[in-house]
């Protein structure tokens, strides 16, 4: 079994593995283990906004107005304490009637009263520690995709009925049963295997027949052929009243292989919705003025020409000219840019720029759908959706065994006669026998079961995985490739130098006063290098947003003001009337992991970083990060990051923003390591449920174990088919034996895959 | 072996019967959702909160 890794600590509450400092998985262990939330009355604003009858009209799922219902996307579900607080939610608030959890989906259905205030709803679960955001109807992803479950899950049902009962009459017919009843036992047999053949295989037909329309073989192609081919040898067997009857070692198989296909769907998790970038921008709600109006709108609902506020830390949902004076702006989303950027009036703002400063008036110069981000990502979303039909390993090797066998079955038939000198009938009935018992049960059933649970294990590592052959692309990767700024980074500041070395105590309580209001990142570094002891009062505190704060104290003038430095990083001077009394310098924090997990990665890969930020500060980071890179570029554009990748084709590439997609998207395997930005888009291989970059290397895991399974799985099945065929080409088997190592075969590659889970 | 002929057919019917009972159940949404029911049933009853406060 796996180590444990250093800083990972089982949970005080519920034993998952955590490594969160206060060593409790998740808030609802949290709050159990404390016993206690922060109650009704500590929330003090409520977001009014999604009480507004036009806006809960949108999110309400019910037909019925007496018991509205809505889907919120939860994050941060864990573990089942998670579940249990959160169906708990009718005990804590009497507006919500009762509250349903889909944990592999992190959704939470909830009906409530008449007089319930979604926005006290959304701000408790966000205080409990739960984050949501509601969905509309359209964005329910698996509405098609449930239909497509259950299909799926009946086909199952029926086949392994059938199955069964096949096997019942075929158990009296091995015991030696002849004459008028075994041929009614067998007819029956056969009424039982017609809903396999026609209904239960349906999917084999549409696999085959795509396969063959676009010219290569799959697992399918063979399977139809053997199960109509023994279909028609056992009715003419049993017509005639001699000879072979395959229903129920056919009708097993069907059976065998559909379970391993469900297992597989269902381990795979629903990636992103049709249509794009739906969660990222559109669901919140903005106030805007339209021709003199003021309104309340979703960010779907923004045109042309509103004028639209946009408050502190929200993300600004379309371009547009900026209208207040000043405003500050976290760009790093589009432009990898780590520094945030102060603009004035009538420059353009962009959509997925977060807002640093107070609140930011912008009159909007496109919608939801034409703004340039909307744009990348649908450029983005085109070219995923043509790369994405790849082949897995365990296809491509199958295809040969397969093409093998198919060969050998049919020179049987056709020289079998001439060269050994056998009857067509016993050729024919060699010919189905090497087909039904060493073709195909082993390879279709043991590939998509060892993928299917190699999927699982990844997501209990909190890695969701596009599709399986991501799996092998993994391992094919020679290269890895980082973005800097929220990938390597966190994207926060913090205080790394400071002229003169110490800085005494009175500086500081200054400083934090002067930056009390701000909501600048420096203002935010300095609250978190320094701890405030004692009051004092400033008066006339004055911000100009992203340049320089003053105020007075006892009669003198103090300012905090940006200061230039010879590299490039984030640099402030503090001001005593027009004297610079020091100078502090932030850098983006690292993430704590990175250097070790650097170290390891550098053995088996060659490294590289591509930012969007200034080359200087990749530069700078250099240092920090302890291992040599083959190459580490700075000022890239996004389409400079596409072409980089475009000429190293085995890449891995792991980044987190908008400026990273186009990337990510033709990159041999892109992971998005921030998953909640990640779900709403469709694109990438993979992306991280938990913050940081350590399920890299869980990931690398798996997919080595993964592919050590899968080998042993087609070695088996080689040794097996070769046994197995050579047996029924020789007219060793009777039906008794292929029926009884079609399951045993079936058993053995299942123990072999099963080790893949632990 | 006169008996098969009732036994065979009430046989079939007792399958048949269980295969339209799992359609029904899967039709309800009972197998939609396979990972939460495992994390609901080691909850204690809802009043058993007052056991940890």
């Amino acid at each position: 079994m796996n180590q444990l890794a250093p800083q990972q600590l089982p949970c005080l509450h519920c034993l998952a593995l955590t490594s969160a400092h206060d060593q409790l998985c998740c808030s609802g262990c949290r709050f159990i283990h404390r016993g206690g939330f922060s109650t009704l009355r500590d929330i003090v604003s409520v977001d009014s906004l999604y009480d507004q009858e036009g806006i809960r009209q949108v999110y309400n799922l019910s037909q019925n107005p007496a018991q509205p219902m809505y889907r919120l996307q939860i994050q941060g579900l864990q573990c089942s304490s998670c579940v249990h607080i959160l169906e708990d939610l009718p005990l804590f608030l009497n507006s919500v009637i009762t509250a349903r959890v889909n944990f592999a989906n992190g959704e939470l259905l909830i009906e409530t009263s008449q007089d319930h205030s979604l926005g006290l709803i959304l701000k408790y679960l966000d205080s409990m520690g739960y984050p949501a955001q509601l969905l509309k109807e359209n964005e329910l992803a698996d509405a098609q995709n449930t239909q497509e479950d259950r299909a799926l899950l009946a086909r199952l049902a029926v086949a392994g009925a059938c199955a069964g009962n096949i096997m019942l009459f075929s158990v009296a017919i091995y015991g030696g049963l002849i004459g008028e009843t075994a041929f009614t036992f067998n007819g029956i047999s056969l009424l039982l295997f017609l809903p396999v053949l026609l209904y239960c295989a349906q999917p084999f037909y549409r696999g085959a027949w795509n396969a063959l329309r676009l010219g290569y073989l799959t697992v399918d192609v063979p399977l139809v052929a053997a199960l109509w081919l023994s279909f028609s040898a056992s009715l003419f067997n049993w017509w005639r009243g001699s000879g072979n009857v395959y229903f129920d070692s056919t009708a097993g198989f069907v059976f065998f292989i559909l379970l391993s296909r469900w297992f597989l769907r269902t381990s795979q998790r629903r990636w992103g919705h049709s249509g794009f970038s739906k969660q990222i921008l559109k669901d919140s709600i903005f106030e805007i003025e339209r021709i003199g109006e003021q309104k309340n709108v979703l960010a779907s609902q923004i045109l042309e020409g509103d004028v639209t506020l946009v408050g502190y830390h929200q993300r600004i949902p379309v371009d547009g000219l900026l209208m207040s004076q000043r405003a500050v702006l976290d760009t790093s989303w589009m432009t990898g840019e780590s520094v945030p950027r102060a603009l004035d009036a009538n420059m353009a703002v962009h959509a997925g720029d977060k807002v640093l400063s107070d609140s930011v008036l912008f009159r909007a110069t496109s919608n939801v759908q034409n703004s340039q981000l909307a744009q990348s990502l649908r450029r983005v979303e085109a070219t995923s959706l043509s790369s994405s039909t790849r082949m897995s390993l365990f296809d491509k090797s199958a295809q040969w065994l397969l093409l093998a066998v198919f060969i050998c079955s049919g020179l049987i038939l056709l020289l079998g006669p001439w060269i050994f000198g056998l009857s067509w009938d016993d050729a024919f009935e060699r010919c189905i026998g090497l087909l039904v018992v060493a073709c195909p049960c082993a390879i279709a059933f043991g590939g998509p079961l060892a993928y299917g649970i190699s999927l699982k294990r990844a997501l209990e590592k909190g890695i969701v995985i596009r599709s399986a052959d991501v799996l092998d692309r993994v391992l094919e990767c020679k290269n890895i490739v980082f973005d800097k700024t929220g990938t390597l980074t966190l994207g926060q500041f913090e205080l790394v130098r400071q002229t003169p070395a110490s800085i005494p105590d009175w500086m500081k309580e200054i400083i934090l006063e002067l930056e009390k209001k701000s909501h600048h990142p420096v203002a935010d570094a300095f609250r978190k290098s320094w701890q405030s002891t004692s009051r004092i009062e400033l008066t006339d505190v004055t911000e100009t947003p992203g340049k320089k704060v003053f105020g007075l104290y006892k009669g003198r003038l103090y300012s905090v003001q940006t200061h230039t430095s010879e590299n490039s990083s984030l640099c402030v001077a503090f001001l005593q009337d027009e004297e610079i009394l020091a100078t502090f310098e932030f850098e983006d924090t690292l993430r704590e992991e990175v250097p070790s997990l650097l170290a390891k990665l550098e053995k088996s890969f060659t490294l590289n970083i591509l930012s969007g930020d200034r080359t200087a500060r990749v530069k700078n980071l250099l240092p920090h990060l302890g291992v040599s890179f083959a190459e580490a570029h700075g000022d890239l554009s996004p389409q400079d990051k596409s072409r980089w990748i475009r000429n190293n084709p085995k890449s891995l590439m792991l980044g987190d923003g908008i400026n990273d997609v186009e990337a990510l998207s033709q990159a041999h395997v892109g992971i998005l390591v921030q998953g909640p930005l990640a779900k709403g888009l469709n694109f990438g291989s993979a992306y991280f449920m938990q913050p940081g970059l350590e399920s890299i290397k869980d990931l690398l895991n798996i997919a080595r174990k993964n592919r050590r399974i899968v080998h042993h799985n087609l070695f088996f099945a080689l040794v097996y088919n070769i046994t197995a065929g050579v047996a029924a080409v020789s007219g060793w088997i009777d039906p008794l034996m292929a029926a009884a190592l079609m399951p045993l075969s079936s058993l053995l590659i299942l123990v072999s895959t099963l080790r893949v889970s632990r | 072996m006169t008996v098969l002929i009732i036994m065979i057919p009430m046989a079939l019917l007792l399958g048949f019967g269980f295969v339209v009972a799992f359609i029904m159940s899967m039709k309800s949404g009972q197998y939609d959702d396979l990972d939460t029911p495992a994390h609901r049933m080691l909850k204690e009853d809802s009043n058993g909160r007052t056991h940890h406060e």
